[in-house]
């Protein structure tokens, strides 16, 4: 069995040399691939205002894509919440219940290294979501990071007790946000210019073209980062909380 | 210089994606899938895609990572859970501070 499963590792490492061989040889039409890199090249900062050039591939020409993969994780968090039976029963307690439990149920060590490290990975997320635009990084990445910080919270302090802003309610209503967001955003290019997703629709921030865009890439990162966000976190929590165990209330 | 480095990773990728996948515990096989994901943010970066190493570090080594051992803590039986701390074990605090 195990030389079987060599054997096929083997043959499938020789497909993957051929294919990559084929990649890196000149099997696309170089021309095309030239002349495209070269308008998105030139466009991204003339016309879009925007230094980085992949976060204008993502969020400008390939607008659509980025929404339907924001409603790809959308639905999929809901999935996974649905198939955990999550929200069904209610664990609960009393916020002094909790304190008093609390006081010698965790050490120390963790809740206070927790204080100081969870403003820092929030600070963080903002500032890899706020340069997008100059540097690599963008909705998805700042989304995952803002919800490491709330998953830290999950596990140092139990998983069944949510209060504030760990609320899981409030998880769901922020995911949903994020979407409408961005479809907002699409809807108003749809109203003013006739093409769904164009940023030149959002005619009320001013007339300068390249502006407008800039400021429709970042609105469109904030519905990004809202929705992978909460719904990192809603996965999380599907997954690691037990049958009606870790819920609000 | 650039080629010794794409070799010593592409060494360390192999090794370490066969190490994962022929270890007997799961727990020892996810450790060897983050470890995997984190190499390749260096390939990614070595490569000019600084974008795509970004997200494999975030995505990739961070939350996937987080994900298996959640599911892991849920599913494994409970003597080898990997959360349980005997230490601070809270029903038996309490019922230690209600006797005194």
């Amino acid at each position: 069995m195990k030389l079987v499963q060599l054997l096929l590792l083997i043959m499938f490492l020789v497909i993957l040399g051929f294919l990559s061989y084929e990649l890196a040889t000149d099997s696309l039409p170089v021309n095309e691939v030239n002349q495209l890199e070269s308008h998105y090249l030139k466009a991204s900062r003339k016309d879009h205002g925007t230094y980085n050039v992949v976060t204008v591939v993502l969020g400008d020409f390939r607008a659509f894509d980025t929404l339907l993969e924001t409603i790809v994780i959308f639905i999929a968090s809901l999935s996974v919440l649905f198939t955990r039976n999550f929200l069904t029963d209610s664990h609960r307690q009393s916020f002094r219940e909790f304190v008093e439990e609390f006081d010698f149920m965790y050490s120390s060590v963790s809740r206070n290294s927790f204080v100081l490290v969870f403003p820092l990975i929030i600070l963080f997320g903002l500032y890899v979501f706020i340069h997008g635009h100059y540097s690599p990084g963008g909705g998805f990445q700042a989304g995952v990071i803002l919800a490491s910080a709330f998953i830290v919270y999950s596990y140092v302090y139990a998983n069944k007790y949510n209060f504030g802003f760990f609320m899981d309610r409030y998880a769901i209503i922020i995911n949903f946000v994020g979407v409408a967001i961005y479809f907002t955003v699409g809807m108003l290019g749809f109203l003013f210019k006739n093409v769904f997703l164009d940023y030149e629709g959002l005619v009320f921030l001013g007339s300068n073209l390249a502006t407008l865009h800039s400021v429709g890439i970042l609105i469109i990162e904030l519905g990004v980062t809202l929705t992978v966000m909460s719904s990192t976190y809603l996965l999380f929590r599907g997954l690691y909380c037990e049958n009606g165990e870790g819920i609000d209330e | 210089m650039f080629i010794v480095i794409a070799c010593v990773l592409i060494i360390l990728l192999i090794t370490v994606a066969l190490l994962s996948l022929t270890s007997n515990d799961i727990v020892v096989s996810t450790f060897f899938f983050a470890f995997f994901s984190a190499y390749f943010t260096f390939v990614w970066a070595i490569l000019g895609a600084i974008d795509v190493s970004f997200t494999e570090a975030v995505v990739g080594a961070g939350a996937a990572t987080t994900f298996f051992f959640a599911t892991l803590t849920v599913l494994l039986p409970k003597e080898k859970k990997i959360n349980e701390n005997k230490m601070f074990d809270f029903k038996k605090i309490k019922k230690l501070k209600t006797k005194e």
